[in-house]
């Protein structure tokens, strides 16, 4: 009896093992072997054009037969998922979005579309350089900067109009007109961003200042130049902001802090991504039609120099569906869907989750009938993406940004400029040379 | 002697358990430690390098801001947690109805996500809508023009009070069992004897709630060493580096900077500075042989 009571105990524990064992491993397959199916990552957050796509998708599938299948990730989680699928090359995902500083990392996961575009005759061209820039490595494009961004100037256009300011062209305009806000009303003149972390975010208004300036990150042998005459004017001229016309508190703030408190009728100026003015102007924002923008302001005789960002869409090196995926990303490219989706947000034809005024492409950027329903919206943010610059595309990036974002910040709240951009020089120039870049 | 064999194979199970996600991990981040791996150049594990990694934290100036913000960090909230705990387990350790209830809401905050924690008070420190910012100062003016997260001092002062005030009720909890679990005649006698509540609390109360003392110390030195979500969201390890403690250069080293093989050495820096701590502290426990 008791043996047998034995056996039985045995038995249960064997498959009890045997479903942890099979429970524990990964299926090895993964991924989409059908060749009409592939699977899009994307990040959650409620995108209105991540959505505006996902409502046109039926559209492409009944076009092509290819089904697509999205997967929704917090936007932590987007780089954490790339890298484990692409590790294990098991081609979970055929497309993905990223942000571009997760670029340089991710890089070794993604697929080339050169030759994609060579042989279906798609030109990359039809984006701007800058944010075209933000996509490529090695010569080679990795990427559709379908979602890219640029930076602009936002004003309080009641305020500018009441106290007869006109919209800042320079530096210095831009502190006058500050001041004369503080003179008159209980507002700061403009509020930047200046916290530490939040992946460099401190650092796209301060090269603003610089690449205006005649300025750089890095000279042309890769040694740290921002701390030459011109980078150390440019400095201090966006620090002295805090004397001036900013407010205290954005020492701490991160780009998110900071336009609350514009949206919130704290400041009257902020630069920042364009893609903030829809939310400007959406139901029950109390600067709806009352936000007017600018190109970034430049130096005295010199040209505005604007910073972007982009989210591209990049075809998986994994895919087992590499035809089907090129086929979705040319279908995301096509200037019509871009225009279609803004056209539908500007005269509130979609419903409110599908919002979107992204428009990347050239055509777009200057297209008559956009500018005309935008107030001319997409001319200023096309003049600020042919002005643009980007942060350096190399792989050492996040590592330089950290260390230019802790001084930044450490000049925000009391210490020199001078020196402090001297030592973040040295030590970024310390590991520019263990990474190989000097001889 | 099959019966004997038969209690092992109960383990089996277990053990498997514990070996795919403890030990293989354990020993996995060790091997990594051992080896370069830069993420950005490649997927696969790079050359063997020995203790290299180890080495290269002794030299990396960031390492040591780090430590010593760690340092800071963890002394000043495990020094506040266990003194505000003791309080508050006097407080509370008495025998009463209303204190029973609010014994059971005190330890809210310790449920609550640190993250969301760490949202809500860097809300709240907000110096243009923040709520604790205003409070602070209506009571005391000469303080509300004050930035709690841009000068070095009063950061590192609002993060240890937001992990304080995480770990405080849990700590006090345990206070407040042991307190009111202490034998009533030791105190009735000091009494008699014509004790001060002040000599009573210094010469019965603490030296009795010693060994508890230890414990709550390994634990809250445990918890703020590896404590990350409070940072992240609280302060970014800013103004500056000032609060970039070593859990949180770790994570930027890993998975920002994709440096995994310095990442995982400086992981099992963290991880050997802990194991340093505990067996010091239980040590002291085992010696004293407070258990008792």
């Amino acid at each position: 009896m008791i043996k047998r009571k034995n056996i039985s105990t045995m038995i249960s524990m064997l498959l009890i093992l045997s479903f942890l064992v099979t429970g524990c491993s990964s299926s090895s397959s993964g991924g989409n072997s059908d060749d009409n199916k592939i699977s899009v990552l994307l990040s959650a957050g409620e995108v209105g054009q991540f959505n505006a796509w996902q409502a046109r998708t039926e559209e492409f599938t009944k076009e092509t037969g290819i089904e697509v299948e999205y997967i929704i990730v917090p936007y932590e989680n987007l780089l954490e998922d790339i890298t484990t699928a692409g590790i294990s090359g098991s081609g979970a995902y055929d497309v993905v979005a990223y942000l571009d500083t997760m670029g340089p990392s991710i890089q070794q996961f993604l697929e080339p579309l050169n030759e994609y575009a060579e042989e279906g005759d798609f030109q990359f061209d039809r984006w701007p350089e800058a944010v075209l820039n933000l996509s490529t490595y090695d010569d080679k494009v990795y990427s559709l900067p379908v979602r890219s961004h640029v930076q602009m100037l936002f004003y309080r256009k009641d305020i500018f109009e009441e106290l007869n300011i006109e919209s800042p062209e320079t530096w210095e305009e831009l502190v006058s007109a500050g001041q004369k806000v503080q003179d008159n009303t209980d507002l700061s003149g403009i509020v930047p961003y200046y916290g530490a972390g939040n992946n460099g975010q401190n650092l796209y208004m301060w090269t603003s200042y610089l690449w205006s300036n005649g300025g750089d990150i890095f000279d042309e042998n890769m040694k740290p130049a921002f701390n030459n005459k011109n980078g150390v004017e440019a400095t201090e001229r966006y620090i002295s902001l805090l004397d001036t016309i900013a407010p205290a508190g954005s020492k701490t703030f991160g780009e998110q802090d900071a336009r609350t408190n514009f949206q919130n009728g704290k400041s009257a100026m902020w630069i920042g991504w364009w893609w903030a003015y829809s939310g400007f102007n959406s139901d029950g924002s109390a600067l709806a039609d009352n936000v007017g923008f600018a190109q970034v302001p430049k130096w005295d005789g010199k040209e505005s120099v604007s910073n972007v960002s982009s989210f591209p869409m990049a075809m998986t090196k994994g895919s087992k569906n590499k035809d089907a995926a090129w086929e979705y990303l040319k279908w995301l490219a096509e200037p019509e869907m871009e225009k279609d989706i803004v056209m539908d947000t500007l005269t509130n034809e979609s419903p409110a989750e599908q919002h979107s005024i992204v428009v990347t492409q050239k055509a777009n950027l200057q297209d008559e009938k956009l500018n005309e329903l935008s107030d001319n919206f997409y001319n200023v943010g096309h003049k600020n993406f042919q002005s643009a610059k980007t942060f350096p595309t190399i792989p050492e990036w996040p590592q330089v940004a950290d260390i230019l974002s802790t001084a930044m910040n450490e000049m925000a709240t009391g210490k020199e400029v001078k020196p402090t951009l001297d030592q973040a020089a040295q030590r970024i120039e310390e590991l520019m040379k263990e990474q190989g870049y000097y001889e | 002697m099959k019966n004997r064999l038969f209690k092992y194979f109960l383990l089996i199970p277990a053990f498997i358990l514990l070996a795919l996600t403890t030990f293989y991990p354990l020993v996995r981040s060790f091997w990594i430690s051992l080896h370069e791996w830069d993420l950005k150049e490649t997927a696969e594990m790079g050359p063997f390098v020995g203790i290299n990694n180890y080495l290269s934290a002794f030299s990396d100036y960031q390492f040591w801001n780090t430590l010593k913000a760690t340092l800071i960090f963890t002394g000043s909230t495990v020094i506040a947690t266990i003194v505000l705990s003791i309080l508050v387990g006097l407080l509370l350790s008495k025998e009463k109805k209303h204190l029973s209830f609010i014994r059971a809401i005190l330890i809210i905050p310790f449920a609550v996500s640190p993250a969301l924690i760490g949202y809500s008070w860097r809300f709240m420190l907000n110096p243009d809508y923040g709520l604790f910012d205003q409070i602070i100062g209506f009571f005391i003016p000469a303080l509300s023009d004050v930035i709690w997260l841009s000068h070095e001092g009063t950061a590192m002062v609002a993060l240890v009070s937001v992990v304080v005030w995480i770990f405080m009720p849990f700590i006090s909890l345990m206070f407040i069992s042991a307190l009111m679990g202490m034998p009533k005649e030791v105190f009735e006698a000091a009494k008699v004897d014509g004790a001060s509540s002040f000599q009573t609390f210094f010469r019965i109360t603490l030296p009795m709630l010693q060994p508890i003392i230890l414990i709550a110390t390994i634990l809250t030195t445990m918890f703020t060493l590896k404590a990350f979500d409070p940072i992240v969201t609280l302060t970014q390890g800013g103004p500056g580096a000032s609060t970039s403690v070593l859990n949180f250069f770790i994570y930027k080293t890993g998975f920002q900077f994709f440096n995994l093989g310095y990442s995982a050495a400086l992981g099992y820096i963290l991880a050997g500075i802990t194991m340093v701590v505990v067996i010091v502290y239980m040590r002291r426990l085992v010696k004293g042989d407070q258990w008792n």
